[in-house]
């Protein structure tokens, strides 16, 4: 793994690489003092990760950032910073995929720039990765935005209403969960479940986000919708399967799941149309008919994206492991996997639903939701 | 806040304008018009007053603004020492582990030469740990991770001290101060504020006498005048884009009186701004960098506070000095005479 770190300051430079040069091995730490040196040098030769100082003189990162992700769009790119504030993270969060904050522990910056790695081997197929880690926006649902505009400048917003609004639109759970878990507002804590996400970005940034994410939207309205759905649908099942202090994490996992598939059907709309005419074709499972084609399925590539954005490990896990039970011992996977299980209308394996927690209350969870949908 | 000066001051100097209407009274008139008179002095009395707790109460709000910024650059110049102290003590404690296997597998190898020749698995644990590469990088690179860290330590420590220094409050009296001591501490708090766009060179004149003075409000004066030479070089060199300006600060004896000049390689200041500098809320500054209260701020503490003198010599496209004279020695009674109707703030 080849990493590249830049900062203006040549002793953090230094002592980085002395840090990691136990790890020799398996890092290769080259270090540049700017930001023109460190693009010289992505010039020459190629790079896994990139890890930026924000604020130094000439180019900073967030203008060196923007330069890598439109030029090496599959690099990952991890802010370290000794600035904490709002308006550097709003900057740089178009092109960074993670924040960091000086001082940031060895332990915790060779886990992120691991982790990183290690979630970019689940797409192996280059240009797959390239648009999953390009990704800075997902589509959005511009009828759930303007709702919450109209809530927030409203007279009686509440950050309760406002989360159950944010909760109807995964693109922008995701960019929540991934603000929220930043340097600029984690502190140590990390957050798992949305209604937490909404109080601590607190209404303000909360509209700064959606006018941010309003912009961008390269998918249909009623296709986006319908994914969102089918992901509400999983996560109201999921909530019925885990324990009362596992409910709302395993909602914002559940309904997180579908990120992959929202990623791309707006960035490979061709390949995912040749995807759907082979599933068909074959009788296969989605997710089973784009591993085959694309070497990746939307669970990889969701769970990657993700990874990348510092969401949770244990959401992540949960999103990597919702077509595949084998992927992630936990519990709470486990229940993510089954509620898919019982929306897609298949057979609950005895070992997921044992793993599960609900060998005996799985008849009447199914049942329940049968109900809600013809309810509804 | 703002509202109440303009508010209050139009409606008391529109009384002013009503008694000079009146100027010519007629007898029947006089009570009448000095009752008026006397209602308007009050009003003026009034309003004077109003101004008053408003200026303390915005230099109060511009000192909190400047603090909450201060900070953030500060936590920032505290933050990255703490970063690379942080690593260079992680290797050296991982660098030690493996100096300790070292020694045990030399004493091992000490113990066994002593009984005779050392049989061969003690011989090949110690080249083992010898061997290692990392054991020259180690002995290498140890010296200057400890020296780093040292110095690191040192500048967060140097840092918290000038902080002290700079916001310890004087309570409004005056004490005697060694300036240049106070502008390095005030240079030092401010590093985050000009280091990405200048260098900053100091000259400081050795034989400056003690000044009595407020010291933390001269402080917030030299913070403003270096902050105000920071943007306009930043608007110059766009970022640091275009290599960096240069700030100097300097302090110079002249027969009892103590000059600071602050030059920046900036800007200057446009033509049709030089005569309102000193306005309070004027500014050039694009909204959210600036509320027109710096220079203000230091005219009011420089001559209504220390009966001293602020001036600018501005070349524009070449840049800006400022000019603050203190005067030295000014006895307290004098000095109180002196201010007395001019300390508001006091």
């Amino acid at each position: 793994m080849k990493v590249l770190f830049v900062d203006d300051e040549p002793r953090v430079l230094e002592a980085i690489q002395r840090m990691l040069s136990d790890a020799a091995g398996s890092w290769e730490v080259i270090t540049a003092s700017s930001g023109p040196e460190a693009l010289a040098m992505l010039e020459e030769s190629r790079f896994d990760v990139i890890v930026t100082d924000i604020r130094m003189p000439g180019m900073d990162g967030a203008a060196l950032l923007s330069k890598v992700h439109e030029r090496w769009p599959s690099m990952t790119r991890i802010v370290l910073s000794g600035h904490t504030d709002q308006e550097h993270a709003m900057r740089a969060i178009g092109s960074a995929h993670q924040f960091l904050s000086k001082p940031c522990s060895p332990k915790k910056l060779t886990e992120v720039v691991e982790n990183a790695f290690y979630l970019s081997a689940l797409t192996p197929n280059s240009r797959i990765r390239e648009l999953a880690a390009a990704v800075h926006r997902l589509p959005a649902m511009p009828k759930v935005h303007e709702r919450i505009l109209t809530l927030i400048d409203g007279s009686n917003a509440s950050v309760r209403d406002a989360a159950d609004l944010v909760s109807q639109d995964p693109g922008l759970c995701a960019k929540i969960l991934r603000v929220v878990n930043s340097a600029f507002f984690a502190r140590g804590q990390v957050v798992r479940d949305v209604r937490t996400a909404t109080a601590r970005v607190g209404l303000d940034l909360l509209r700064a986000l959606v006018l941010s994410e309003r912009a961008s939207c390269g998918l249909s309205g009623k296709r986006v919708e319908q994914i969102q759905r089918d992901a509400l649908d999983a996560a109201a099942v999921t909530m019925r399967i885990v324990s009362p202090d596992d409910q709302r994490t395993a909602f914002t996992a559940a309904l997180l799941c579908d990120v992959g598939t929202l990623v791309l059907e707006q960035g490979a709309p061709d390949e995912i149309a040749a995807v759907r005419a082979h599933a068909a074709e074959s009788l296969l499972p989605l997710h089973v008919a784009e591993k085959e084609l694309l070497g990746s399925s939307h669970a990889d590539v969701g769970g990657y994206v993700l990874g990348l954005w510092g969401v949770p490990p244990v959401i992540v896990d949960a999103v990597l492991g919702h077509h595949d039970l084998g992927r992630d011992p936990s519990a709470l996977s486990a229940a993510v996997y089954v509620a898919h299980c019982i929306v897609a209308g298949d057979v609950v394996s005895a070992e997921a639903a044992e793993r599960a927690g609900v060998a005996s209350r799985l008849a009447e969870i199914r049942q329940a939701y049968i109900e809600d949908k013809y309810a509804a | 806040m703002d509202g109440s000066v303009a508010s209050e001051a139009p409606a008391s100097l529109g009384g002013r304008y009503d008694s000079r209407t009146s100027a010519r009274p007629s007898v029947d008139d006089t009570p009448k018009t000095m009752a008026e008179l006397e209602d308007q002095r009050r009003r003026l009395e009034q309003a004077l007053s109003d101004l008053k707790s408003t200026q303390a109460r915005l230099l109060q709000a511009h000192k909190l603004e400047a603090i909450g910024q201060l900070a953030a650059g500060i936590a920032h110049e505290i933050n990255t020492p703490t970063q690379y102290v942080t690593d260079n003590v992680e290797f050296l404690s991982r660098a030690f582990e493996r100096l300790c296997d070292l020694v045990a597998a030399s004493r091992e190898l000490l113990a066994s030469a002593r009984e005779g020749a050392p049989p061969p698995e003690v011989i090949a644990r110690a080249e083992a740990s010898f061997a290692n590469g990392r054991i020259d990088y180690i002995l290498q690179e140890s010296p200057k991770a400890i020296q780093q860290s040292v110095d690191g330590l040192h500048r967060v420590a140097s840092i918290v001290s000038a902080m002290k220094d700079f916001s310890h409050p004087s309570g409004g009296e005056k004490a005697p101060c060694d300036l240049n001591e106070a502008i390095a501490s005030t240079i030092v708090v401010a590093t985050n504020e000009w280091k990405y766009v200048a260098d900053l060179e100091t000259v400081f004149d050795p034989d400056l006498p003690l000044v009595r003075c407020l010291r933390d409000e001269v402080n917030q004066v030299v913070l403003n005048l270096i902050v105000n030479a920071a943007h306009a070089i930043d608007a110059v060199v766009l970022g640091g884009a275009s290599g960096k300006g240069t700030i100097r600060v300097e302090t110079i004896h002249d027969d009892g009186w103590a000059e600071i000049r602050v030059s920046d390689t900036g800007t200057g200041i446009p033509e049709r701004a030089r005569e309102r500098v000193f306005d309070p809320f004027f500014t050039t500054k694009p909204v959210g960098k600036g509320t027109g209260q710096g220079l203000a701020i230091a005219y009011s503490v420089v001559v209504e506070k220390h009966g001293g003198e602020i001036s600018f010599e501005t070349e524009t496209g070449r840049g800006t000095t400022f000019i603050v004279r203190l005067p030295v020695n000014v006895h307290e009674e004098r000095l109180s005479t002196f201010c007395a109707p001019l300390r508001p703030m006091a």
